[in-house]
């Protein structure tokens, strides 16, 4: 409380508006989860469109990478090839996550916030 | 809010096929009303409420088996709802940009002006419309320490973030926060 100032401390002690539903929701959640849960769940796939457009994305932002560094004079990848592994890692996740996302305006997000939970 | 059950028991209830069924109603039941007020104040509507706790309930049943109890099981039930509710608001955003022009915070005064479950006065609309006018991980970061009082170390594990990014967070949000309802009061 003491990080508040005054004005959201007063209003704190209102509450906030809200109301929760009866039990009667909460029971038919629980049992229309069960049946839902207890479906097979449908396999994520993108389809295969979607996969060449993002694959040809990542690659164009590779390009555009290699070339921004040679026109910047730096060393010549020529010199030092680096293999496609080594090029991916030195893209940031969030680099990659914020492309894609611009460019494709259905990507479906839950693909992103798959990550194994409470692992 | 239902007593919560003991967490252990209920548990062993959830990982036994054969009380599974009774277990999940008793954990909806007792669970449910604290995910409902959180999503409710992240999403502003409680008819987006409905779809993503349905998806929030169904991703926990199907995750049972994954839950270790390494955490509280309201800390995992927190963290499975509140990325549902950020997907979900990524993907109404990325929707909306296209074809609606309307602000966040008019959007969130036209929605729950007529929600059922919104039965505030006009400082406490007047409190929402400025959580709105939020980034959504800075909302859910307030919602969490304002609303539910949970303290950081909890946050860090909802939302793995760390707790001094977390406090850094929160401090900014209560300065806007402050900022708007003191304009909104003048």
């Amino acid at each position: 409380m003491r990080e508040l100032p005054e004005l959201l401390r007063g209003l704190k002690g209102h509450g906030d508006g809200m109301m929760s539903p009866g039990k009667d929701y909460f029971e038919a959640m629980a049992q229309a989860t069960i049946r839902e849960g207890q479906r097979p769940a449908a396999t994520r796939s993108l389809p295969l469109l979607r996969w060449l457009a993002a694959a040809g994305l990542v690659l164009l932002l590779l390009g555009g990478w290699i070339f921004s560094r040679e026109a910047a004079g730096e060393e010549s990848l020529a010199d030092k090839p680096l293999n496609s592994e080594e090029l991916l890692n030195q893209l940031s996740v969030e680099d990659i996550d914020a492309y894609i996302d611009d460019q494709l305006h259905d990507f479906e997000p839950e693909l992103y916030a798959e990550a194994p939970l409470n692992q | 809010m239902a007593e919560l059950p003991d967490e252990e028991a209920l548990l062993l209830q959830l990982r036994d096929t054969r009380s599974r069924a009774n277990a999940f109603a008793r954990l909806v039941n007792a669970y449910g009303p604290m995910l409902h007020r959180h999503l409710l104040r992240m999403l502003q509507s409680s008819a987006d409420v409905d779809d993503v706790l349905q998806n929030t309930f169904v991703k926990v049943f199907r995750n049972l088996d994954r839950f270790r109890g390494d955490s509280k099981l309201s800390t995992w039930l927190y963290r499975i709802a509140t990325n549902e509710a950020l997907s979900w608001l990524r993907s109404q955003q990325r929707r909306g940009r296209k074809f609606v022009s309307e602000g966040h915070q008019e959007m969130a005064q036209r929605n729950l002006s007529a929600d059922p479950y919104f039965d505030g006065d006009a400082a406490q609309l007047e409190l929402h419309r400025a959580l709105a006018s939020l980034p959504d991980k800075q909302r859910a970061v307030f919602i969490f320490r304002y609303f539910d009082n949970l303290p950081y170390k909890q946050i860090s594990e909802i939302t793995g973030t760390s707790e001094g990014a977390l406090k850094a967070s929160h401090h900014l949000a209560v300065k806007k926060i402050e900022e708007k309802l003191k304009a909104y009061v003048q």
